[in-house]
């Protein structure tokens, strides 16, 4: 890795620890490699331009997720479906040896951002439904109901995948 | 499948930004910020700047204004001043401020003018009996003017000038009987008598003029009145 000269070595890894977060959030957003590497570019060049130093995470999540959406609505690519027609199970990964990494990354394609999102801030950043819905701007109801329609999902689908070939497939979500 | 929440927190935790985009990224978000404290420091110095110039701009205004509302006082002469009271009686009306046989009274009155009060009257003057004062306005500076009459027998004028509205009277109509006496800082002139030194001035049609200096003051006796009295009491000065 080749950066400047360090002058201030905590803060140097203080920074990357900070980048190597946002990446991840944005991993969780867009569940696309070089894609969250471009967000997390983007908004931690907006974030010094604007206020000479991208020292919170708070402000970092905010930004990549607003670029995030911005970029959704550019390419009109999030559908903004209700509830209602939003799927309560994921169709069954059949390419997908049970239980290995690529079994996770195929299942996590299949949830919509915001689940992904809300899922990773709980499970993996450790933050609470509140917290949540503080930095996603959402109810704490919302959240808990995304986190936990996520985690059946994710959980249904894993499970499906681990049972024999013959069963038969759910055709509620087809 | 292992446990979902630890899978997913090991499956996120593994990934990470390529540690030469990471160095790329952080390099150029140091330029970024050097040029925000560029673009903070340029501001903090237009701001400083503006206020600078706002605060000259009143200060200046400020400056204009007083130099406006207070008349500019330029440095006199002794012929400055034995010509204003010529000019000061010369004109159609011209008033006393005060008219007192009290030289106290007259004082007390300039001194309530900004105008110097505070001197002793030459003996020869404090014989006689006082009429009235004004403040001259001599090119800025504040000149004190005393009337004397210099004939008190001749009552007739005397009580013209006493009762009300005298004042312009006493001064208007062609008074030989009265001597003037005129007082002003010496800072008030370029050029002031040196002290123990007595100046007689050029007459000025009628009028006669005797300047000296004593301390800080500088003291014109003026009179249009001719004859031996004023001479007496011109030479005694």
């Amino acid at each position: 890795m080749h950066l400047a000269p360090l002058t201030n070595p905590g803060g140097e890894l203080a920074e990357l620890a900070l980048l190597q977060s946002g990446f991840r959030y944005a991993l969780s957003l867009a569940h696309h490699r070089q894609d969250a590497e471009d967000l997390t570019q983007e908004a931690w060049m907006k974030l010094c331009q604007r206020y000479g130093a991208a020292t919170s995470r708070a402000a970092l999540f905010t930004s990549i997720r607003n670029l995030f959406i911005d970029r959704c609505r550019r390419a009109k690519v999030v559908a903004f479906d209700s509830w209602d027609s939003v799927p309560t199970s994921l169709a069954h990964p059949e390419s997908i040896a049970p239980g290995t990494r690529p079994d996770l990354e195929k299942l996590l394609a299949a949830l919509r951002p915001v689940e992904r999102e809300a899922i990773y801030l709980h499970y993996v950043e450790g933050h609470t439904a509140d917290e949540v819905g503080t930095l996603t701007r959402q109810s704490r109801g919302t959240v808990l109901s995304l986190i936990h329609r996520a985690f059946h999902k994710l959980r249904t689908a894993a499970n499906a995948t681990n049972r024999p070939p013959a069963e038969p497939r759910s055709t509620r979500n087809q | 499948m292992e446990d979902l929440p630890d899978a997913l927190r090991r499956h996120y935790e593994e990934r990470r930004l390529p540690l030469d985009r990471a160095a790329s990224i952080l390099a150029a978000g140091r330029v970024q910020a050097a040029h925000y404290h560029r673009r903070q420091q340029r501001r903090w110095f237009t701001a400083m700047a503006a206020l600078l110039l706002i605060g000259l701009g009143i200060a200046g205004s400020w400056v204009m204004h007083s130099a406006r509302s207070s008349p500019r006082s330029t440095p006199i002469s002794v012929a400055d001043v034995s010509h204003s009271v010529v000019q000061f009686f010369a004109a159609s009306s011209p008033a006393l401020g005060l008219l007192s046989p009290h030289v106290s009274d007259l004082q007390a009155w300039l001194a309530g003018k900004g105008a110097p009060a505070s001197f002793v009257v030459p003996s020869t003057l404090e014989t006689l009996e006082s009429l009235g004062c004004q403040v001259l306005d001599v090119r800025g500076q504040h000149v004190s003017l005393f009337c004397f009459l210099l004939d008190p027998v001749r009552p007739d004028s005397t009580q013209e000038n006493l009762g009300p509205g005298g004042a312009a009277k006493s001064a208007a109509e062609p008074n030989r009987s009265l001597v003037h006496l005129l007082i002003a800082p010496r800072a008030a002139f370029a050029q002031a008598p040196r002290v123990g030194e007595r100046v007689r001035l050029a007459p000025e049609g009628n009028w006669k003029f005797v300047a000296w200096s004593k301390g800080d003051l500088v003291f014109v006796a003026a009179s249009e009145a001719a004859g031996s009295s004023l001479s007496a009491v011109f030479g005694a000065l």
